[in-house]
């Protein structure tokens, strides 16, 4: 166990808990945190800084930002890579390792490539791994793909719970800094709902861990002010721990709270999302100790930690003074100050840090960071005279320290509004960025937009909720500045080349990728001037951090290598999401809708396999899957021979009623409907505007005026859709609904059907010449409503029974109590497949495809050619002068096969393929196999076709006349 | 209680088993069953009820009608339907007509009555035949889910992309719209103070729609209720 020896007294560090310390593993060994402590910070106060190792070098990191920014503080927990120690909470019995390391991440065996870095130039993944030919595959990729990415995926981490929510608003804030909090305030007070985002645990923003001012309690005050404010306003909702990590259009934001993704809309959008302190680059800047001075400033304020016992600091602005102020209230020495002006401006914190009587190096900046003999942290730096831009004197002031902080300049955290179209631009004159080109209803304030002192900051908040208020039309009393604050004013400037190239390298423009300077000035050597083109050739800006500490700095380096302005090289294009995304959290919780017919658990009581049919389940057989060949046999011997129950609920069922039904049927399907007799069904068939066929079922007549038509399982919507659509144009006086989920339907077949169904339906004459084959009935069964439709699908005497869905399991249950004598059983669809073939009945999209016309499928017969219009008709009628080379046919192979005749099997005209199987199966009635396919158009009954199957070999089948089974009709018409 | 079963009757929610389940106990309505309670006291399954609570309605009665006719001929037997579409309008017999089209209502019996007043509706429609009107058997191709309490506009921002805030979603207001991708039919009918909302979907997507609801339910700890604690 290590003591906290960084730890300051409580009350320091607004995020943690003095009174609870938290016990976690890091490496293996037990350290003790606060609650509230992030890894980074409950390791930083264990004086542990190294955290990980560097992607390509294997140099040691830790962290720079404390705000999440870079790669080089992700770690690996037990169940999840790539961790940012500076952002996740340590919890207790956490267990935290390093990542991308060989051997252990004090002593990194692959540190050593560091040393060979010079034989790895920028680009060389493109000029090294394709010759000689064929050495990628055998030698490069099996090296590369062990070393490939930082953390390791675990396949047997449990499933977590992710959640999705949407969420509504009248105006977004996206940071709870000083702007933001004003601004929230503000439109607020106006009535608005304001949701406020922070990506901290607290709101507050820079505000919370930010000197600002020589006396802090000044920016102390000011805070609590504002936090107190927001919090007690009624219209705000603060979501910490939150980030909008994107824009979409119309203000559609995803906003992730932990394992939750929000997907917000707000009518308002105000960016305050602040700025990024940015790194220097000289040598060395990468090793653990070197932070940015806001992270210093953090370590301080949010987490009571004393980053060091001796600092030096570089700097270009006030920061670098308050950050100075800082460190000598928490005891640590300040040896020197780097300011890299020639002239600092005379501000009271640089007046205030000058009077400490601090050493400050006016116009120096520094030569390299020396690293400890572990190598693992810095030990001390040189500093020395800048002579002209980057080059410096060769005379340097070396200083021992343990913590170098830097604070240079910014960038405006722009992810967000760059995503919303805007244009950012630079001014070289001045360092200064701004953003330009935004859509309506979208606002920027604060830093982001350029404001650098807590005034500015302050009142660029009240404008824009102001700004946002006015747009909602709600009343509001504009006195941007009833309450001026009168802070004192800081210079927050840019420097505009904080580059210092050495003679060793390593100093690093990317340490996502550990691209040095020399890497980039190569990469425009190379011929890339183009900011995109330097990036994909060098991968700088694609690792994890997203350029967020890179892209200033090289569009610099670009600039000069190219006699440019930075204006004219510009950034790169800003996507979403702003930072890393789980997987876990894009994906939330699915909504996998599926649909149950109303038998469909007594389904599962019978031991059926169930399969899906678009959203519905349906039973595939009753039995284990070890003998589904027989189980299928079993059902279909059922219905040949005895009776059986079949749930159809699945089929579509559309009412076709009004005025104009016939006509519109007569419209929408290929065959005759208007003169369909009463108390009749008739086939139908689909086709689409192309003449292909869509779907198929049958229309039953049961007054002028109403038709009740089946459609298949899967089409049905489409059909629904589609007859919407035409009647759209058509106006016919018809109505169509889809009443699909409102019956469940079983279809009783087999010669014994009509000795069951009598014993539970008495209102209907179900003999032969009362109820012919084709006929629909209304009547009861089992004392429930019932529509009855004779049916053959099958092949055998059947009545398919459509009662209400609420009723359908005692329908079924009435049935098989009633067929008990008969021994009736449960067929299932497989055998119900098997028992159509057998009949020679198509199913549409299995034995047909997307370019299927009814010729084709040999059902010209179902094709009523006097009338004069139906969708598809004009189409088939050109088709008639261009007939098809294709047709589907009917087989079947007598021979026993070794091998499986499968369905998709190839059609063979010598070598050339025809067409395909589409169904094909042993048949248990006709002890052969029986097949449809697609042949050539001469295959006609009495010649033979070649099958090439899986395995290649070339059988021979037989074409024939279908049905295979019953050609005479006789048995389902009975 | 009596152990009454759902069973015990032709007519079945299509997801009575997962009632059962939940440890819902039964009585009888009408001519099927409904869940009375989950195994909690009234007073436990009333607060229930204003915090988030899901009662299964699927065996009141309703009904539907569409076609261009269908709205006129409804007022024609004494139903007071608004112009305004997608707005649930409320009869003196407690019974609610949503309003979903110019051409189409949806009709709720009145979930305090055992009476079942759409039948009276869909005998004149047959006994009349109107042209241009046409019945839509909502009974049988739709569940019914009453879904209640302070939480319930923020459990459904998990499953649906409308703004139901209730102070954006008005009482009596329609959302006919996607829920966990499925389509429904979203009416706001609050219980005196508590907000409340009907949620009126596919039958056949019932085990489904409750599945879904249970676990975005579990959030704001949400649970089950019967009928009984209507009051």
């Amino acid at each position: 166990m290590q003591n906290q020896l960084n730890r300051l007294r409580a009350p320091s560090g607004l995020l943690v808990n003095h009174n609870k310390t938290v016990e976690f593993s890091f490496e293996g060994k037990i350290y003790t945190g606060l609650e509230g402590d992030t890894i980074a910070s409950a390791l930083a106060a264990n004086n542990v800084w190294l955290l990980s190792r560097s992607f390509k070098y294997h140099r040691p990191r830790g962290v720079m930002s404390m705000a999440g920014l870079e790669a080089d503080t992700l770690v690996q927990l037990e169940h999840e890579p790539n961790v940012a120690a500076d952002r996740r909470k340590i919890t207790s019995d956490l267990k935290v390792m390093g990542q991308n390391y060989s051997g252990s991440l004090e002593n990194d065996r692959d540190a050593m490539i560091g040393k060979f870095s010079h034989f790895m130039p920028v680009g060389f993944y493109y000029k090294a791994f394709f010759r000689p030919r064929g050495i990628w595959q055998k030698f490069w990729e099996p090296i590369v793909r062990k070393r490939a990415g930082l953390g390791k995926v675990r396949i047997d981490t449990p499933h977590a719970y992710y959640d999705k929510s949407y969420k509504f608003c009248d105006v977004v804030v996206v940071g709870s800094g000083p702007a933001g909090m004003t601004a929230a305030l503000v439109a607020a007070e106006a009535g608005a709902e304001v949701v406020l985002i922070e990506q901290e645990p607290v709101i507050g923003g820079c505000l919370n861990y930010s000197r600002l001012t020589v006396d802090q309690s000044l920016t102390q005050n000011k805070r609590n002010e504002l936090v107190h404010a927001v919090e007690k306003q009624a219209g705000i909702e603060i979501m910490a721990d939150a980030v909008c990590n994107g824009w979409f259009a119309d203000n559609w934001l995803p906003v992730i709270q932990g394992n939750k993704l929000y997907k917000l809309r707000a009518k308002e959008l105000i960016l305050a999302s602040g700025k990024m302190e940015q790194p220097a680059i000289f040598h060395n800047n990468d090793l653990p100790g070197v932070l940015i001075g806001s992270a210093v400033q953090r370590l301080l304020r949010l987490y009571g930690v004393r980053p060091g016992k001796r600092a030096v600091i570089l700097t270009a602005n006030d920061e670098g003074y308050a950050t100075a102020l800082e460190l000598f209230e928490h005891d640590v020495e300040v040896a020197a100050i780097a300011d890299l002006r020639t002239q600092p401006a005379d501000t009271p914190l640089y007046n205030a840090a000058k009077a400490k009587g601090i050493s400050i190096h006016i116009g120096h900046a520094v030569y390299e960071a020396e690293y400890d003999a572990g190598k693992k942290h810095i030990k001390g730096v040189k500093l020395a005279k800048i002579v002209n831009g980057s080059k410096l004197a060769d005379e340097k002031q070396q200083y021992a320290c343990d913590v170098l902080s830097v604070s240079i300049g910014y960038t405006p955290t722009y992810q967000l509004a760059l995503q919303a179209g805007g244009k950012i631009s630079y001014d070289d004159d001045t360092s200064i960025f701004s953003i330009t080109n935004l859509p309506e209803h979208f606002y920027l304030t604060g830093s982001v937009n350029g404001a650098t002192d807590l005034n500015t900051i302050l009142e660029s908040g009240q404008h824009a909720g102001y700004s946002a208020a006015n747009a909602l039309g709600l009343a509001v009393n504009n006195t941007t500045n009833k309450n001026k604050d009168n802070f004192e004013l800081t210079d927050q400037s840019n420097y505009s080349w904080p580059i210092f190239p050495h003679p060793k390298g390593k100093e690093f423009v990317d340490l996502d990728e550990d691209l040095q300077y020399a890497d980039i000035v190569n990469a425009c050597k190379d011929g890339y001037s183009e900011l995109e083109l330097v990036k994909r050739y060098s991968t700088v800006g694609m690792g994890p951090s997203q350029g967020r500490h890179s892209a200033l700095a090289t569009a610099r380096i670009v600039a000069h290598q190219t006699q440019r302005k930075v204006a004219e090289v510009g950034v790169t294009t800003a996507r979403p999401p702003f930072r890393a995304e789980k997987l876990g959290v894009i994906a939330g919780r699915s909504f996998e809708p599926e649909r149950f017919t109303s038998m469909h658990h007594r389904h599962l009581e019978s031991g059926a396999q169930m399969l899906t049919a678009g959203l519905w389940w349906r039973p595939a057989y009753y039995g284990s899957p070890e003998n589904r060949d027989q189980c299928i046999r079993n059902e279909n011997q059922f219905i040949r021979n005895n009776v059986g129950l079949i749930d159809v609920s699945t089929l579509g069922g559309l009412e076709i009623r009004g005025p104009d039904a016939a006509e519109f049927l007569n419209r929408m399907y290929t065959f005759a409907y208007v003169k369909q007799k009463l108390g009749t069904s008739r086939y139908v068939l689909m086709t689409n505007a192309a003449g292909t066929i869509i779907d198929d079922g049958v229309a039953c007549r049961f007054n002028e005026e109403h038709f009740y038509v089946t459609a298949t399982t899967g089409g049905v919507d489409n059909v629904y859709r589609t007859m919407l659509w035409w009647n759209t144009q058509w106006r016919l006086d018809v109505d169509i609904t889809n009443v699909s989920a409102a019956y469940a339907g079983i279809n009783i077949a087999g010669p014994k059907s009509r000795e069951v169904l009598q014993k539970v339906c008495h209102d209907i004459d179900l003999s032969p010449e009362g109820f012919p084959y084709l006929g629909v009935r209304k009547g009861t069964v089992a004392d429930i409503p019932a529509r009855l439709l004779r049916v053959g699908f099958v092949g055998e005497l059947g009545y398919e029974i459509h009662v209400p869905s609420s009723q359908g399991e005692s329908l079924w249950d009435a049935l098989l109590e009633a067929g008990k004598e008969q021994m009736i059983k449960p067929v299932g669809i497989e055998a119900q497949r098997l028992l159509r073939l057998e009949k020679g009945h198509i199913i549409v999209s299995q034995d047909t495809d997307a370019m299927t016309t009814p010729q084709e499928a040999q059902m010209a017969w179902a094709i009523a050619k006097k009338k004069p219009f139906f969708v598809g008709g004009r189409s088939l009628q050109v088709l008639d002068n261009n007939p098809s080379k294709r047709k589907l046919v009917g087989f079947e192979i007598s021979q026993p096969q070794k091998e499986t005749v499968k369905e998709s099997n190839l059609i063979l005209d010598g070598n050339t393929i025809v067409g395909h199987i589409t169904s094909v199966a042993a048949s248990p009635s006709l002890n052969k196999i029986v097949g449809m396919g697609y042949a050539g158009i001469h295959a006609d009954p009495g010649s033979q076709i070649s099958i090439k199957l899986t395995s290649g070999k070339i059988i021979t089948a037989q074409v024939v006349t279908m049905p295979f089974y019953d050609p005479e009709n006789k048995r389902q018409e009975m | 209680m009596s152990d009454l079963q759902p069973t015990d009757f032709r007519i079945r929610s299509p997801h009575y088993r997962i009632l059962v389940a939940e440890g819902a106990k039964f009585i009888n309505y009408g001519n099927t069953s409904i869940a009375a309670n989950f195994g909690k006291n009234i007073e436990q399954e009333c607060s229930i009820l204003k915090q988030l609570g899901l009662m299964d309605l699927t065996p009141l009665p309703r009904t539907g009608f569409k076609g261009k006719a269908s709205i006129q001929w409804a007022q024609a037997q004494g139903l007071d339907i608004g112009e305004t579409n997608n707005f649930a309008y409320k009869q003196p017999n407690g019974m609610l007509v949503a309003r979903l089209a110019d051409t189409e209502i949806l009709v709720l019996n009145n979930i305090h009555s055992e009476q079942n007043q759409c039948l009276s509706l869909d005998e004149k429609y047959r006994a009349s035949n109107p042209a241009r009107c046409y019945s839509v058997p909502r009974y049988d191709a739709s569940a019914w889910l009453y879904i209640t309490g302070a939480h319930a506009s923020a459990m459904f921002a998990k499953m649906c992309g409308v703004d139901l805030r209730v102070n954006k979603f008005p009482n009596g207001s329609i959302a006919q719209t996607s829920i966990a991708r499925m389509n429904g039919i979203i009416i706001r009918d609050d219980l005196n103070d508590t907000p409340a909302f009907h949620l009126v979907f596919d039958s056949a997507s019932a085990d489904y729609m409750w599945t879904c609801l249970r676990d975005s339910f579990k959030e704001f700890d949400g649970a089950c209720i019967g009928y009984n604690s209507l009051g």
